[in-house]
C-alpha cells in the first residue's frame, strides 16, 4: 500500500536484511533498562520539581 | 561499528529507488550512523531557533527569571521524556517511520488522519513561520548595511525567504547526510549564539536587575503562572513529535538516540529559551532580531544576525528532512515517483506559498496552533506508549506493517482502528475542558496538574481499557500473537 514498485522491491530487500540479523542484533536496539529507568526517575523528578515550584 | 563498504552496498542497492527517498523505509543497520554527537548536533539545530527564544519571552509574560528557568527546565522535562518515552524510543527500535509504525496502532486508513493534522498542517506551518523568521533577522541585517532605509518591509522578508527555502532545499537533497553534515558546523556556532546573546544582556544589565525584574502580564495567581509556563514547555517538548522520532533513528544505538535527544531538547532549550526570557524582562522584547544591533553594534550585530539566520535554516532542515519521511510513505506512490530532489523542492514549494500567502496570520497565532496540537499530541502519546508497553512489549510485526491489506493484522476495520481514535478525542476533550487555548488560561485543575499531563494519561488509560475489552478479544490488531512475529 501506497509504496511505488521500486520502493516495493527496496523494502522487500530491507526486511530481509532485518529479518536475517541475529537475535543479539535485533536485541542491541532496545533501550537498555537502566537508561529506561533513568528516563522514569527525570520525568518523577520534574513533576516533583514542578508541583514544589508552584506551592513555594 | 559502521562498515563504510556495506555502506556503500546499501547505497547501491537502493540507487534504483533514490537513496535518501529510501531513508523513508525501515533503516537498516549500515544506515544508522549518527554518533552521540551527531544527535546531539541535528537536535540543537533544531532546538536553538527564534522560536526558542519567543517561548522565552512568552514565559517573562507570566513569571520572573528563576521561576522561568526552572519551570522551563521542568516542563521541557516533561514534555521531552514523554516524547521519548513514547515516540523516539519505538522509532528507534524498529527503523520504520514513525507513522508507520502507528499503523499497529490507527490502522492503515485511519493513521493518514494524523498524518493530515500533525504533517500537513502543523509541519508546513511550522516551516513557513521558520522562513519567515529567516527572512525578518535577513531584512534587519539589510537595514543595518543599507545606506537608504528600506521600504515596506514585508516584501523583503518574503523575498528573503524564498531565497532560504531555496538553500534548504541544496541541503535537503543530500538526505540524512546533508543535514548532518550543516549541523555539525552550524551546532556549535549557535551555541556560541546562544552564549553570546546572553552575555550582551548581561553586560546591559546586571544580574540583580534580572532577578528584580517582575513578569509582563501575570495572572494573579503565583501557582497559575507557574503551571501555564511548566504547560507551554510540555507543548513544545512533545511538539517534536513524529519527527523527534524519524531523526533519532539514523543513530547508531539507542543511547545516541535518547540522550542526544534529551540533552538537545531540554537543555540547548532551556539554554536558547533562557535568553528570549531574560531578554524579554528586562529589554521588552524576546526577539534577538528587535535588540540585537542597537545593543552590540552594527559589526557584531550583523554577525549574530547571521549566526541567528543560520539557527532557523538549521531548524527548517531539520524539521522538512524528519517530516518529508512521513509525506513519502503515506502520500502514496506517485510522489515517490517523484523522486527524492523533485519531492523536496515540491514541498517547500508548498512551504512558499504558505509564506506568501498566510506567514503573518501564522506567525500572529503561533501559540494557539501549539495548544491545539498539544491536545492531540499530549493524548496520542498516551496511547503511542501504553500500546508499546503495556499492550504490545513484545514489538510489533515489521513486515504487517507494511502489509496493510484485509488479511493484515493491523487492518482492524477497515483500515480503522476506532478504539485508539476515541482514547485520542478521550485525551484531547479532557485537555481542552482544562484548559482554554484561546484565552490561554486554565481551570483549578490545570492549575495543579497541567493539560498535558491528564490528557497523556486519559489517552493511555482508555486505550489500554478499549484495547484489552473491544478490540483484543475480536482478534484484531495482532495483540495476541505479536510475540511469535518477526523482529520480537
Amino acid at each position: 500500500m501506497h509504496l511505488s514498485d521500486e520502493m516495493r522491491h527496496e523494502l522487500e530487500r530491507r526486511l530481509n536484511e532485518l529479518e536475517a540479523e541475529s537475535p543479539e542484533e535485533s536485541a542491541a536496539r532496545n533501550l537498555p533498562v537502566a537508561d529506561a529507568w533513568l528516563l522514569g526517575l527525570c520525568l518523577q523528578l520534574a513533576l516533583l520539581a514542578a508541583a514544589i515550584l508552584r506551592l513555594a | 561499528m559502521t562498515d563504510p563498504s556495506s555502506h556503500s552496498e546499501v547505497s547501491q542497492s537502493a540507487a534504483a529507488t533514490d537513496t535518501a527517498m529510501a531513508e523513508s523505509l525501515p533503516l537498516v543497520r549500515a544506515e544508522r550512523t549518527w554518533t552521540f554527537l551527531d544527535v546531539l548536533s541535528v537536535k540543537s539545530g533544531l532546538a536553538i531557533a527564534t522560536w526558542a527564544f519567543l517561548f522565552g519571552g512568552t514565559t517573562a509574560q507570566f513569571v520572573g527569571f528563576v521561576d522561568g528557568l526552572l519551570a522551563t527546565l521542568f516542563g521541557l522535562t516533561i514534555g521531552v521524556v514523554l516524547l521519548l518515552v513514547a515516540v523516539v524510543v519505538p522509532s528507534y527500535r524498529w527503523g520504520a517511520e514513525f507513522f508507520v509504525h502507528q499503523r499497529s496502532v490507527y490502522g492503515a486508513v485511519g493513521v493518514m488522519l494524523f498524518v493530515l493534522v500533525a504533517v500537513l498542517v502543523a509541519i508546513f506551518a511550522w516551516a513557513s513561520i521558520l522562513a519567515t523568521m529567516i527572512g525578518r533577522a535577513a531584512v534587519e541585517i539589510l537595514r543595518t548595511v543599507s545606506v537608504s532605509p528600506l521600504p515596506d518591509a514585508r516584501w523583503p522578508v518574503t523575498a528573503v525567504s524564498l531565497v532560504v527555502l531555496v538553500l534548504a532545499w541544496g541541503v535537503l537533497v543530500r538526505g540524512s547526510r546533508g543535514v548532518r553534515v550543516l549541523n555539525r558546523i552550524a551546532a556549535p556556532a549557535l551555541l556560541l549564539l546562544a552564549l553570546w546573546l546572553l552575555v550582551a544582556i548581561l553586560r546591559r544589565v546586571s544580574f540583580a536587575e534580572l532577578l528584580a525584574a517582575q513578569p509582563i502580564a501575570p495572572v494573579p495567581s503565583r501557582g497559575m503562572n507557574i503551571m501555564l509556563v511548566v504547560e507551554l514547555h510540555i507543548a513544545a517538548g512533545l511538539s517534536w513529535y513524529a519527527l523527534a522520532g524519524n531523526l533519532a533513528r539514523y543513530a547508531r544505538t539507542p543511547r545516541a538516540a535518547v540522550w542526544g535527544s534529551w540533552i538537545s531538547y531540554v537543555l540547548v532549550g532551556t539554554l536558547s529559551e533562557v535568553v528570549g526570557l531574560a531578554s524579554a524582562l528586562t529589554l521588552a522584547s524576546a526577539d534577538p532580531v528587535a535588540w540585537m544591533v542597537p545593543m552590540v553594534g552594527p559589526v557584531a550585530g550583523v554577525m549574530l544576525l547571521v549566526l541567528l539566520a543560520v539557527a532557523n535554516l538549521s531548524s527548517l532542515v531539520g524539521m522538512v528532512q524528519g517530516n518529508a519521511q512521513t509525506l513519502v510513505q503515506h502520500m502514496g506512490a506517485g510522489l515517490q515517483r517523484l523522486g527524492w530532489r523533485r519531492f523536496i523542492a515540491l514541498m517547500l514549494t508548498g512551504v512558499a506559498v504558505l509564506s506568501v500567502l498566510a506567514s503573518d496570520a501564522l506567525y500572529n497565532h503561533f501559540y494557539t496552533l501549539v495548544a491545539y496540537l498539544q491536545a492531540f499530541f499530549a493524548s496520542a502519546a498516551g496511547v503511542a506508549f501504553v500500546d508499546r508497553v503495556v499492550l504490545r512489549p513484545a514489538g510489533v510485526d515489521l513486515r504487517a506493517l507494511y502489509a496493510t491489506d484485509p488479511g493484515s493484522p493491523y487492518h482492524y476495520w477497515g483500515g480503522i482502528n476506532p478504539a485508539a481514535f476515541a482514547a485520542v478525542a478521550g485525551g484531547a476533550v479532557v485537555f481542552l475542558q482544562v484548559f482554554d487555548p484561546i484565552a490561554y488560561t486554565g481551570t483549578a485543575l490545570f492549575e495543579q496538574v497541567s493539560a498535558s499531563v491528564p490528557a497523556f494519561a486519559t489517552g493511555a488509560l482508555l486505550h489500554v481499557l478499549l484495547t484489552r475489552w473491544v478490540v483484543a478479544p475480536s482478534g484484531r490488531g495482532g495483540y495476541r500473537t505479536t510475540g511469535s512475529a518477526t523482529m520480537s
